[in-house]
């Protein structure tokens, strides 16, 4: 019976769309099979896709499973089938639970305390700036190459495969488990990839195209940190994506790119309410006759200095000093009083100390 | 001594051994042998580069409830020592920008420019209106032609090449790169 819902052809959004919509509509998974007495009465709604989760017993077999398990020093708390459960994301094919809800969860965790992190240390990042940095600390491609880093591996054998190398049934509970047995049966070809129907859709909608393993992978790292609150609670949970998602070095410096800055800057000091005109200045040069002259300039406004740079012109020396003084106002991090990082609005005895970004600068 | 005599012997003995070079200047004796004279205490030497703009916020930019706002309040410079540093450009504040320019005058420029534009010329209207050649130029939409004028097909390839080596390095500069 459930081979025969596998063979069913599943939603997938068609090609020929008529119109885009840009927010997250819940609906509901019709392949769960889920009922309900009333619409509106959500205690009611029960799933009646047969599934079952994996016995600790089981589990604790599965060596892979052990191994990641204490690699990721994870709490004795944590049992090994909810991080089995977090590895897999087949809905149908030997009807365990997959880490669908997981993944919702550890998604929302790691968004909150990416966002929290990032919006109390840089208050004054522009919005693109912004979601290029919580990209990179928690975007797809970075959670897959973590997942990777765990030492995650794919269950790409089909279990002809496996039986003909009298290979442990148990081991495939500690590996990454999204290739439905069907494709496994394919033939592959290395250095080509075929794509599926999901990809080739996503690929139209947003002209961006994220591998199904890479997908997976990042699936993975979230249902991990998902199980983790559900075992042993939020402290442990933040301390986990602090160790190994805010811990990771973010080149802010390196992801800006500016197109008018001496507009920019004008527009800043204007909204900051700045009544000194801006000057740009020429502090050194080593002489305009010289074989190579170098000029350093400055971005001042009023008495105070805002920026510097040096250029091998004087309009090199000059964008440079106003890029200098932008990126010194945007890249602001607070202190507390002590001199210490600012406290986040999820640690103890929290205080506002920092600021609340005035937004962006419109040019 | 040891050292020196192990040295002497495990080298060949066809190569001279000359640890400094034999000349007439004295490295230890020389009166041209000036040591640095450190100062006592604690002092500040900052680096002698451009500080990294997510180390140091100019005080400025620091907000009202910014401790090191308190450490340093003087100034950086006083206005006589700004008098030694010659304006590239300078941009007016809000409040001192001219705004006066109406949209009939604007619509006059862009009139005669396009009657007669070789007797107005761009400096002989901003003469006329009393405005600066920049201005004018936004106007009558000299920089546009300018630019839709010089065809990248007219271009020889050494030229198409310096625009783009010069297009990389200002891309370099607004990234703040080196």
């Amino acid at each position: 019976m459930l081979r025969s819902i596998a063979r069913l052809q599943r939603p997938v959004l068609k090609a020929c769309r008529v119109s885009v919509r840009g927010y997250q509509v819940a609906r509901l998974d019709s392949s769960l099979k889920t009922k309900y007495d009333s619409l509106t009465d959500y205690a009611s709604y029960r799933n009646n896709i047969f599934t079952h989760r994996l016995p600790e017993s089981t589990a604790s077999q599965s060596p892979p499973l052990v191994a990641l398990h204490s690699r990721l020093n994870l709490p004795s708390s944590y049992t090994l089938s909810t991080l089995s459960q977090a590895l897999n994301l087949n809905k149908f094919d030997d009807g365990l639970a997959n880490n669908f809800g997981l993944n919702t969860l550890g998604k929302n965790l790691l968004s909150y305390y990416v966002a929290e992190h990032l919006l109390v240390k840089y208050p004054r990042l522009p919005m693109p700036i912004h979601n290029g940095a919580v990209d990179s600390l928690m975007g797809v491609e970075t959670l897959y190459e973590i997942g990777k880093s765990w030492g995650i591996d794919v269950d790409q054998s089909s279990k002809l495969e496996k039986y003909l190398s009298q290979e442990s049934e148990f081991l495939k509970y500690g590996k990454l488990r999204f290739v439905s047995e069907e494709s496994k049966n394919d033939v592959k070809e290395p250095g080509v990839y075929e794509l599926s129907e999901d990809e080739v859709s996503s690929l139209k909608r947003n002209n961006s195209f994220v591998a199904k393993e890479i997908e997976a992978y990042a699936s993975a790292v979230r249902s991990i940190i998902g199980g983790l609150y559900t075992h042993a609670g939020e402290e442990a949970t933040k301390a986990f994506i602090e160790d190994h998602i805010l811990s990771r070095k973010l080149p802010l410096e390196q992801m800006f790119q500016f197109s008018q800055p001496t507009r920019e800057l004008i527009r800043l000091c204007d909204k900051l309410n700045f009544t000194e005109p801006v000057e740009i200045r020429l502090i050194a040069e080593t002489g305009r006759l010289s074989a190579h002259p170098i000029y350093v300039a400055g971005a001042f406004c009023g008495v105070e200095k805002l920026g510097e740079g040096v250029g091998s012109s004087l309009s090199e020396a000059k964008t440079r000093s106003v890029v200098n003084a932008l990126m010194s106002y945007y890249l602001y991090s607070p202190i507390s009083a002590d001199g210490t990082d600012v406290k986040l609005p999820s640690d103890k005895n929290y205080k506002f100390e920092g600021i609340i970004g005035i937004g962006d600068v419109a040019i | 001594m040891l050292r020196n005599f192990i040295r002497r012997s495990s080298t060949s003995a066809s190569i001279p051994f000359e640890p400094v070079p034999i000349n007439r200047y004295n490295q230890v004796r020389s009166q041209f042998n000036f040591k640095p004279k450190k100062t006592q205490g604690l002092i500040h030497n900052p680096a002698s580069a451009i500080h990294r703009p997510s180390i140091k916020t100019p005080r400025a930019f620091l907000p009202e409830s910014d401790p090191r706002r308190k450490l340093n309040t003087g100034p950086v410079f006083t206005k006589e020592q700004l008098q030694d540093y010659p304006i590239i450009t300078a941009y007016k504040p809000q409040n001192e920008r001219d705004y006066s320019v109406t949209p009939e005058i604007a619509r006059k420029i862009i009139e005669l420019r396009n009657e007669d534009p070789k007797t107005w010329t761009v400096t002989k209207l901003s003469k006329e209106f009393g405005l600066s050649i920049q201005k004018v130029n936004v106007f009558t939409g000299i920089l546009d032609e300018h630019l839709k004028t010089k065809e990248v097909s007219e271009l020889t390839d050494r030229q198409k090449k310096r625009i783009n080596e010069k297009k990389k390095r200002v891309e370099l500069w607004l990234r703040n790169e080196f």
